[in-house]
């Protein structure tokens, strides 16, 4: 009974030790998950799976025109919700089907590359349509 | 116990790592609500670290023990519902490191639970609990 007593108070111990370390990586890891009552409905995919893809993913900027002026990832193609109709026809002709598409916006906070992205697939079909995990931040961390 | 706690730093600095994969991990088995499955992607792994700490550091050894065998029962538990459900997924296991299939994760698991198992049982049952009568 003691030796019971005495893992369980253990047990206790390591659980409650595994917390501190947890919350600083909710709070301050640069890859941390966002906290959403709802999953993501599109994948999300950091920039090292995306490097391991074979090359001729297209980039999709789903921010606005000015921040997609100031600095884009190179060969990205500016589509945000905004201005759909008038942005489609520059997808449309950089995109061949089958291609993988990852879709980013400003942040991991940011849901403008989940619309975009649904949208994509929704009246495109492009099936293989992906979002960048940690949006633009993400990738200007890793590109300064 | 050195193995089983390599393996266990293995698998939780994989994940520890790459926090946002493992969420997207844990959420493709469909068992958890999103905000569980995050939280657990940001706690699991660091109690997989403590864990192996305390095992090779002989700070409570016996609950460090218990903590990873019901850890890899859940784990066991979770990758045999996937396999039965065909979902058709990765481990997990190891962050997004990619592992072999998921009945091999299911064998590798069973493994290691059995080690934890009786590396609990030793613990918990030292060989040298010989009783001293005393007043004698």
């Amino acid at each position: 009974m003691r030796l019971v007593k005495t893992l369980v108070r253990d047990c206790i111990v390591l659980l409650s030790l595994a917390v501190i370390p947890a919350l600083l990586t909710a709070w301050l890891h640069p890859h941390r998950p966002a906290f959403t009552w709802r999953a993501p409905a599109v994948e999300e995919v950091s920039l090292e799976t995306i490097a391991s893809w074979p090359p001729g993913t297209l980039w999709i900027d789903a921010r606005d025109a000015e921040s997609f002026a100031r600095r884009h990832v190179p060969g990205a193609v500016l589509l945000n919700e905004d201005r759909w109709e008038a942005l489609l026809p520059e997808f449309a002709g950089a995109w061949h089907g089958g291609q993988r598409v990852v879709v980013y916006c400003d942040s991991r906070e940011c849901q403008a590359s989940q619309d975009v992205a649904l949208r994509l697939r929704r009246e495109l079909g492009a099936i293989d349509v992906f979002v960048l995990a940690g949006g633009w931040q993400a990738w200007e961390r890793a590109h300064p | 116990m050195w193995a089983l706690a390599g393996v266990f730093v293995w698998a939780a600095v994989a994940k520890i790592l790459h926090p946002q994969e493992f969420a997207t991990a844990i959420n493709h088995y469909r068992i958890l609500p999103y905000p569980m499955t995050v939280a657990l992607a940001v706690y699991l792994p660091w109690l997989e670290l403590i864990c192996a700490a305390a095992v090779v550091g002989g700070w409570r050894r016996g609950a460090a023990l218990g903590l990873m065998l019901s850890l890899l029962v859940v784990f066991t538990v979770a990758l045999a519902s996937a396999l039965i459900r065909h979902l058709d997924i990765s481990c997990g296991c190891f962050g997004s490191t990619p592992g072999g299939s998921m009945a091999w994760d299911l064998v590798r698991d069973l493994v290691l639970a059995a080690i934890a198992a009786l590396l609990l049982s030793l613990e918990t049952n030292p060989k040298d609990e010989t009783r001293h009568p005393t007043g004698s």
